[in-house]
């Protein structure tokens, strides 16, 4: 019998594959897994959150909103045109709307559970025109209406409780984004729905659209001011700007309502809160600002 | 190729002992395995899905273990024996060697 040891070629029980192109190959398949799973479940769990009875909203909707800083006759202004624009916009029934207004110089205003809607001065002042305010208010209420912000909360406990099945407490951030970025895409589709409705509600209220699209181009000269140019669409919850404008000409078009007409001056009361607010600002700067609830923002 | 585990053939004879021959496979379960297995938890029963994926890395190290045999031209492996071990959490070895030899 003859012993040797033969010399056993290299790279039987080692993979020939290059260990990146599989982390691609890996990685790659894992960002898909996250997307898909979160788009559907986001889509489902707003769905389901819709169901949510509005009754039962209100009781989820957070304490701190509950007082205005608006005088008593400015919240009457706020409230009426709330209520003309509300009769234009079939709201089902026992569905109410709160409007608060905040001395807070914050560029920016959201509805939120239980038919609260937070206005600040910050934007509200860049506003020329009632018009532009009513818009601002309609889609605020479109929001409410079409149960945007339950349908918020439904599809972030979806995704959220999705990652942290997957990845565990200690969620990795570049794939927990990926999913985010996934709903950001439904809440752009939820402010293109939005804008629709409230659209059609100022048109009611004012027979024409002049001064509606006042309230985009506040915001477009609010991001050339202040420098932070708009973030690319995919990372933005909110169509761009130039999008809603031509979005605001094309409705109007389509619906061969006319985007010329007499804008509504805002009433001297409204100009005189904005001026006595500002003055207080400067004086208090350095004073706490009044607790702002950090609930998810739905401009 | 012959593959056994008894350390000689009756009736055939080794002409040439030709070394050590191994094979192995490190395998991980995934994420639906474990799900399907938690629940496997509550009722009881085979865990089909860690059945299959050890029996998958079998198949997978014996190949190999045949590829390395056939590489040094012996026409048999003889005394062969598989061992596990746990390298890493959720992840598991299985590694199969014998004596490649050339029967008569």
């Amino acid at each position: 019998m003859k012993y040797s040891n033969p010399q056993i070629p290299e790279g039987i029980n080692v993979s020939d594959r290059h260990p990146l192109k599989e982390l691609l190959i890996l990685l790659g398949g894992a960002l898909v897994l996250v997307v898909v799973l979160s788009w559907i479940l986001a889509e489902f769990g707003g769905r389901l959150a819709r169901l949510v009875p509005f009754e039962h909203e209100l009781s989820m909707a957070p304490d701190s909103l509950l007082s205005s800083d608006a005088p008593p006759a400015l919240q009457r202004y706020l409230d009426d045109l709330a209520q003309r624009l509300q009769t234009q916009m079939d709201l089902p029934k026992g569905m109410t709307i709160k409007l608060h207004l905040s001395g807070s110089d914050t560029f920016n205003a959201f509805a939120t559970l239980g038919g609260n809607i937070l206005l600040f001065r910050g934007l509200v002042e860049k506003l020329p025109n009632e018009n532009a305010l009513a818009m601002l208010l309609a889609h605020e209420i479109a929001h409410v209406q079409h149960r945007d912000p339950i349908a918020g909360v439904g599809q972030t406990a979806a995704v959220q409780t999705m990652l942290s099945l997957l990845f565990g407490s200690a969620d990795l951030s570049i794939l927990g984004s990926a999913g985010l970025h996934t709903q950001l895409s439904f809440n752009r589709d939820m402010e293109r729905a939005a804008d629709a409705t409230a659209l059609a509600a100022v048109y009611r209220v004012y027979g024409h659209l002049a001064g509606a699209n006042d309230l985009f181009a506040a915001i477009q000269a609010e991001r050339r001011r202040t420098g932070d140019g708009e973030l690319p669409a995919i990372f933005s919850s909110h169509p761009l700007d130039q999008e809603r404008l031509d979005a605001i000409i094309a409705t109007a078009k389509a619906n061969g309502w006319s985007t010329e007409g007499s804008v509504t001056p805002l009433p001297s009361q409204f100009l005189a809160w904005l001026r006595q607010s500002q003055q207080a600002s400067i004086l208090h700067d350095d004073a706490p600002a009044k607790a702002i609830p950090e609930s998810p923002p739905v401009r | 190729m012959l593959i056994s585990n008894m350390e000689l053939i009756p009736g055939r004879k080794v002409v040439e002992h030709l070394g050590l021959v191994q094979g192995s496979s490190v395998r991980a379960k995934h994420v639906g395995r474990d799900i399907m297995a938690s629940l496997k938890n509550l009722f009881g029963g085979e865990l089909k899905a860690y059945t299959e994926l050890l029996q998958e890395s079998r198949e997978e190290a014996m190949q190999r273990l045949q590829q390395q045999a056939e590489a040094v031209g012996a026409n048999a492996i003889l005394n062969v024996r598989f061992s596990t071990s746990s390298v890493a959490q959720g992840a598991s070895e299985i590694y199969v060697y014998g004596t490649a030899v050339i029967l008569e």
